[in-house]
């Protein structure tokens, strides 16, 4: 069931009518038949994979707090983290790598003059694997390292892992965030549902208006034999307007959709393309996967803890993983790694960056601009090595770059209808520094209306083709 | 309670304002329409006192009328023109702009011929919901407009239905001085995403509702209305010849071909809601029954017909709905059409080898 579906659209106002009328409770056991519900309209034989990693990771956490209490040392505790980490990351390896690994085996042993007879396996996808897998994750180490206390309710546990806004793409919910939030009783109050209103109407604005129409364009640019320069640009412009507001706007409907039901999700975008350097970034997008990452693979890795060559080989071997936990694909590891390579040059070159830092209120106004504008490029270069399919792609549109540019406003047309909205609420959030750009004092509530029902005209009657959201497949 | 009731209508008072007043702004920047005043299919149309017409220059979305209120460009000096006299199904609904099959037509004949710029030219004078009555009154005008040296007749069968029941002078529809423009786009939405049963449901309802006024349901044309669909049929081919134009008659093609599958029991029932005077078989078996009489006028009258009825393959990639083609479709009707016509083109003369009598 998406969420620009007509099936979710019905879907969410019945729960919560019901929702509402409920005790706590009955809430929470409301909530995970719904859950189930949304999860099993894709398929309901994904259920299974999710049940038994949930199982698992629930009676792990729970051996190793019966250890702990009987003060049992961490080493005691070590076989059940290891558990909960092997099924976790098996359950991921098995649905989303083994047949990148199974044709990259073939491939190479083809080359090397072997070829082994192994039998293939058509293997679906359980949607949304790569977040709850890292969301379980979570659980079981922090109860490993005694930062959470785990639930004695099996119930809670799944509802949290289950729980539909965020199930499929995330933001990926720390246990410790969230359990708690399930086991209380939640009151929902009138600021939460006027922010969830509004993050759920810019969400929808976002991805039916903006991601849906200018997807076309970036798949035509992307399609082309031979793109030159500019196309080559526009594409890579257009993909990123696309997946920003595709990716975003999904976590803005989940978040309002959380918030309406007194659930509190935490912020996975913070005005990104604004960032002025990769580390900037990495804190303004998908800061859900990047805080995860951070805590759960670079910091235990050393961080930058030990030699300067460790900090930068702890920052590639995050990156590189970060980057092929999107897809298993060759172009997705080596996203990781440009994104793994601007984090080391930008620590190499920080201190040369400092001539930038111009004095005066103008002159930080313009040193930052300058900085955003530069890192927005890099950033679009670095979609372009995610959207491509192939590596010959990759080199084609790069070097299309290099040589002359017929320069068409006609595709620009195309993708500034849509682009300029987002430039505008953006630049507005930033100089106001309110991501809820609706939220004053004595705004009267009739502008709201007016805004919400232009977004909903944009949505009903301007809304591209609908699209699956991107992230889906991931 | 009184005061949420009236809360709850000014909210939806000022969505239903800010929905109305977007739409008057997309249609004034995307189609440089009034931001007041009707903007619908109504406005490429103007009536006189033989009924609707096209308004010369008018433009509504893909649709484009010229100079003389046909649909497609003006026409070229010195071309040879052949007539398409017709329906919706060839003023084109849902093709893409130029692909309805008069313009594919012209464009086969023209590649066929081998000849440069466009010696041929197809005039569309086809309206959506033109009667072959209609046709019939507006036949002298058009022939004076366009001096045409042969003319397709396509008309849209079972619109006959509806001759008894309209106006023996045409009047032209009350003038609306409001209309919601929101109104047709919220229509079309729920054609998107509504499920087609629930769509089939509605359609039946309304079907019912609009045969109530009707005493009888027809399974057929009744005989009196077949004796005068001939004569119009045959008085409409009198007229050409009177002019030395060469007519071809098309009978008429549906998504159904010759028997109604399961899975488009639907599409019937959203032909059948145009037509509430008739049973959902009347509609299958009248349009059989006028399509004989076709064929009939044509074999006794020795012109050429071209068995579109019989020939256009049925389904949904030929047909966007109940009669009306995609651009697939139109493709292959308008190739249909040029078989019959190639043979006939000599030049600047049309002339067609007259058929062996029926």
């Amino acid at each position: 069931m998406l969420f620009n579906s007509l099936e979710f659209v019905i879907f969410l106002p019945v729960v919560l009518l019901v929702y509402y009328q409920l005790p706590h409770k009955w809430q929470n056991r409301f909530l995970l038949v719904a859950s189930c519900v949304f999860y099993a309209a894709w398929d309901w034989r994904f259920l299974f994979p999710l049940l038994a990693s949930t199982s698992i990771d629930y009676w792990c956490a729970k051996r190793m707090e019966a250890l702990g209490v009987a003060g049992a040392p961490r080493e005691k505790r070590r076989p059940y983290v290891v558990l909960s980490v092997v099924t976790n990351l098996s359950l991921l390896g098995f649905f989303k790598y083994f047949n990148f690994f199974y044709e990259n085996f073939q491939a190479l042993a083809a080359g090397l003059g072997f070829h082994p007879r192994l039998t293939t396996l058509e293997i679906v996808l359980p949607i949304g694997i790569s977040f709850y897998t890292f969301q379980a994750l979570s659980y079981t180490i922090d109860v490993y390292r005694g930062h959470f206390h785990p639930t004695n309710s099996f119930f809670d546990f799944l509802l949290a892992v289950l729980y539909f806004p965020h199930l499929v793409a995330g933001p990926i919910q720390r246990a410790a965030s969230l359990i708690p939030q399930v086991m209380k009783p939640r009151q929902v109050t009138r600021e939460q549902i006027i922010e969830g209103i509004h993050l759920i109407a810019w969400g929808y604005f976002k991805k039916v208006f903006i991601a849906d129409n200018v997807s076309p364009v970036a798949d035509r640019m992307f399609n082309l034999v031979s793109p030159d320069g500019w196309q080559t640009m526009i594409a890579v412009y257009a993909f990123a307007v696309q997946i920003y507001c595709d990716f975003s706007g999904y976590t803005d409907i989940a978040r309002g959709s959380a918030k309406l039901m007194g659930f509190e999700f935490v912020l996975n975008f913070n005005l990104p393309y604004l960032a002025t350097n990769p580390s900037d970034f990495w804190k303004r997008w998908h800061i859900s996967l990047s805080s995860w990452l951070r805590d759960y693979l670079y910091i235990p890795l050393g961080g930058n803890r030990g030699s300067r060559m460790a900090t930068y080989r702890n920052l590639m071997l995050t990156m590189v993983i970060g980057g092929f936990w999107h897809g298993a694909a060759w172009n997705f590891l080596l996203w990781g790694f440009y994104h793994g390579l601007l984090l080391v040059v930008h620590r190499l070159l920080e201190p040369a960056w400092r001539i930038f830092d111009w004095p005066g209120v103008w002159g930080r106004r313009i040193s930052f601009l300058l900085r955003m504008i530069l890192f927005f490029q890099l950033t679009c270069y670095g979609w372009l090595l995610f959207r491509a399919r192939s590596f010959t792609q990759i080199f084609g549109m790069t070097a299309s770059l290099f040589r002359p540019w017929q320069v068409d406003w006609t595709l620009a047309q195309q993708l500034l209808p849509y682009a300029l909205p987002l430039i505008v609420v953006q630049v507005f959030q930033y100089l106001t520094g309110k991501l809820h750009f609706l939220d004053w004092p004595h705004l009267p509530a009739e502008v709201r209306v007016v805004v919400y029902s232009v977004f909903l005209y944009c949505v009903l009657f301007r809304g591209g083709m609908p699209q699956s959201f991107i992230y889906f497949q991931f | 309670m009184l005061r949420h009731i009236v809360l709850g209508a000014f909210w939806a008072a000022l969505v239903i304002i800010t929905l109305e007043l977007c739409a008057r702004l997309d249609d004034s920047l995307t189609q440089g329409a009034p931001f007041f005043g009707p903007w619908d299919i109504s406005v490429i149309y103007e009536h006189d006192a033989l009924g609707q017409k096209g308004k010369p220059g008018a433009r509504f979305g893909k649709w484009k009328m010229n100079s003389l209120g046909f649909r497609g460009p003006d026409l070229t000096p010195g071309s040879v023109r052949i007539l398409v006299i017709g329906s919706s199904e060839t003023f084109g609904q849902y093709e893409s702009e130029d692909m309805e099959w008069p313009r594919q037509l012209e464009r086969l004949l023209n590649h066929a011929t081998g000849s440069s710029g466009t010696l041929y030219e197809v005039v569309n004078t086809a309206l959506a919901g033109e009667t072959l009555p209609a046709s019939l009154r507006r036949l002298q005008e058009r022939i004076a407009l366009t001096n045409p040296s042969a003319a397709i007749i396509y008309p849209s069968l079972v619109h006959y239905l509806w001759v008894p029941y309209l106006p023996e002078h045409p009047t032209p529809p009350p003038k609306r001085f409001w209309t919601w423009r929101i109104q047709g786009r919220v229509e079309s939405l729920l054609k998107r995403t509504l499920p087609l049963w629930l769509q089939t449901r509605i359609r039946e309802w309304q079907t019912e509702r609009a045969a109530r006024q009707f005493s009888q349901l027809l399974d057929d044309v009744p005989p009196e209305l077949c004796v005068r669909f001939r004569r119009d049929l045959e008085k409409m081919l009198e007229t050409l010849k009177a002019h030395g134009i060469q007519p071809l008659l098309v009978t008429h093609a549906n998504r159904f071909g010759g028997s109604v599958r399961a899975e488009e029991r639907d599409s019937l029932l959203a032909w059948r809601k145009f037509y509430p005077m008739l049973t959902t078989d009347g509609l299958l078996n009248s349009e059989r029954t006028l399509n004989r009489i076709m064929r009939e006028v044509a074999a006794e009258q020795r012109i050429p017909l071209v068995d579109a009825a019989q020939k256009m393959p049925a389904g949904p990639e030929f047909f966007a709905d109940f009669v009306h083609f995609t651009d697939k479709g139109s493709s292959r009707f308008a190739a249909l059409v040029a078989d019959a016509l190639k043979p006939c083109l000599n030049g600047r003369q049309i002339r067609c080898p007259a058929r062996p009598g029926g």
